[in-house]
């Protein structure tokens, strides 16, 4: 790129809640990274179903597998991890949220802030409707030596009481 | 009859993707035909309600897929395109509404698409429960059978019954009996049930009133012990993954012709996704909902909790003397390809052989599979092993 044009870029406008996302998860990941030490317990889950309170409530850490692999993403990590995860078997056409959580796991289990990941105390799976969801922790568990508890939200369609046809 | 006619009907009603028999069956009754996906519905409420439960279990390699494609990402599965392509091709004009149960994402939202393609029809998305405590997933799942029950009888114009209920149970449960007697004597002589007839009579009870279905799988059983077939020098293999988009005729006879006899596998699941005969009696819809939670058969659409995954796999392949599995899973179905690692784990440790390919439902060409699964099948009559 000339001087030219690299002075034509325009530098990238971040919002102010942006930042602050940023850095709320940066400040996550180092939570976690302390979590040993601190003495505290880690449940994993996912985002939709929404158990972060229910987890904070018992002063427990909540680490989303799917945040783990979207993170990684941006930060240009997760081919890496979705080839570990298809060298132990995993097909390369199925869901790579999957795949980058698994190969990053299977890599050592360092975040992608570059601390490292606490084994979890609890799954806690909250099922809500995404099918995939209860594959992923089903190969979780074969990787930890921990309990394993579901919430499953049945899927009502148009999220009421089925119409009388 | 002979076996060679039984099949023959089997096959003409396979391919007869305009659903002709159940317009004939309409056509005779006055009744009502209601659809419904892989892998398993309570097809005893819908008998029970006096309609046709028929399967739909996608195009297979019957039909060019145009319309299907342009619904779809091009990392979707097959089944959900040309199931659409028969419903916009109006080859399932004949059927009164549809069932899409819980089998994964894209089943779920192929409900939706159905409700917004044929606003006229009965629809219905049906969640299973993933816990099985009698006390919490079957009573969600019996109120569940009980409103399905309470709409498809005002779709039929008259309640269901719960006489009508215990006996479409009863008819069912000899249906399951006469399946599990197929599969048991192919396990036993897997030379004189060559797994595509087995494969076309499953098939033949997606169109099939139940009772006719029971009468022809008898019939089948009776004039196969009947044969002189002669054994081949094939390995017995266990195929699993195969529960939702159904393999090609073409591919179920390559396996064969590769060496490998079928001793059990998991297509047409609906047939047999109750291990054991659901109880009559004065509360059909519980007994239905037991059924479910207690006798399911182990697949990847149920949740595992406290069982080591893929125990079922390695009890089966031993309770049937197999000497390996296949695993044959469709392109892109991520509950039989995410399951897979952890089935495969389970058989390392317990040293049993596999193999895996993945396929579509209109897969044609057969030639690299036909090579694999013969190598496996010789490998393992060399050596054991793999």
């Amino acid at each position: 790129m000339s001087a030219e044009s690299s002075a034509s870029v325009k530098p990238v406008q971040k919002e102010t809640s942006m930042k602050l996302q940023k850095q709320m998860i940066g400040a996550h990941f180092e939570r976690l990274g302390r979590a040993r030490e601190e003495g505290k317990k880690v449940v994993y889950t996912f985002v939709p179903g929404n158990l972060n309170e229910l987890v904070w409530a018992f002063d427990m850490l909540p680490v989303h597998p799917e945040i783990n692999a979207l993170q990684s993403g941006m930060r240009k990590k997760s081919g890496d991890y979705v080839m570990e995860a298809e060298k132990h078997g995993h097909s390369e056409d199925v869901c790579t949220y999957v795949k980058c959580d698994i190969g990053m796991l299977k890599r050592g289990n360092i975040g992608p802030t570059g601390e490292k990941l606490p084994k979890p105390d609890l799954l806690l799976l909250s099922y809500t409707g995404c099918f995939t969801f209860m594959k992923w922790f089903e190969l979780l568990r074969q990787e930890y030596d921990c309990p394993v508890a579901m919430l499953q939200c049945p899927t009502r369609a148009k999220g009421k009481k089925h119409r009388r046809w | 009859m002979s076996v060679e006619s039984i099949v023959a009907r089997c096959e003409a009603l396979y391919d007869d993707i305009e659903l002709g028999a159940v317009r004939e069956w309409k056509h005779a009754t006055g009744c009502k035909a209601i659809g419904y996906m892989p892998v398993y519905v309570p097809r005893e409420i819908i008998h029970a309600a006096g309609m046709l439960p028929v399967g739909v279990m996608g195009g297979g390699d019957s039909i060019e897929i145009i319309r299907g494609d342009a619904y779809y990402q091009s990392y979707i599965c097959h089944i959900p395109r040309s199931t659409i392509e028969l419903g916009l091709t109006g080859r399932l004009d004949a059927l009164d509404g549809m069932l899409f149960p819980a089998i994964c994402d894209v089943i779920r939202n192929l409900s939706g698409m159905w409700q917004l393609m044929f606003a006229d029809k009965f629809v219905r998305y049906i969640d299973f429960p993933q816990n099985f405590s009698a006390g919490v997933g079957g009573e969600f799942y019996r109120q569940e059978l009980r409103r399905l029950a309470d709409d498809l009888g005002a779709l039929a114009g008259h309640a269901v019954t719960d006489d009508a209920l215990n006996e479409s149970i009863a008819l069912y449960n000899e249906n399951a009996r006469a399946v599990r007697d197929l599969y048991s004597l192919r396990a036993r002589h897997p030379h004189w049930v060559p797994s595509v007839e087995l494969y076309l009579l499953l098939r033949a009870s997606n169109v099939m009133e139940v009772s006719e279905h029971t009468a022809l799988v008898r019939g089948y059983l009776t004039a196969a012990e009947q044969l002189d077939r002669r054994p081949m020098d094939n390995i017995r293999v266990v195929v699993s993954g195969v529960f939702c988009e159904q393999p090609s005729l073409g591919l179920i006879r390559a396996l064969e012709q590769s060496g490998c006899y079928i001793v059990d596998d998991d297509w047409v699941l609906v047939t047999r996704y109750v291990t054991e005969d659901v109880e009559s009696g004065t509360d059909p819809i519980g007994a239905i909902a037991d059924g479910y939670v207690k006798h399911g058969v182990a697949t990847s659409s149920r949740y595992i909790a406290d069982e080591v995954k893929g125990q079922y796999l390695v009890e089966r392949v031993r309770a049937l003397d197999a000497d390996g599995v296949i695993f044959a899973s469709p392109s892109f179905c991520d509950p039989a390809l995410l399951e897979r690692p952890m089935l495969q784990a389970a058989l390392k440790r317990a040293g049993i052989p596999h193999s895996s390919f993945k396929y579509a439902e209109n897969s044609g060409q057969f030639h690299a599979i036909k090579e694999q699964t013969g190598t496996f099948s010789d490998s393992i009559k060399l050596w054991g092993t793999v």
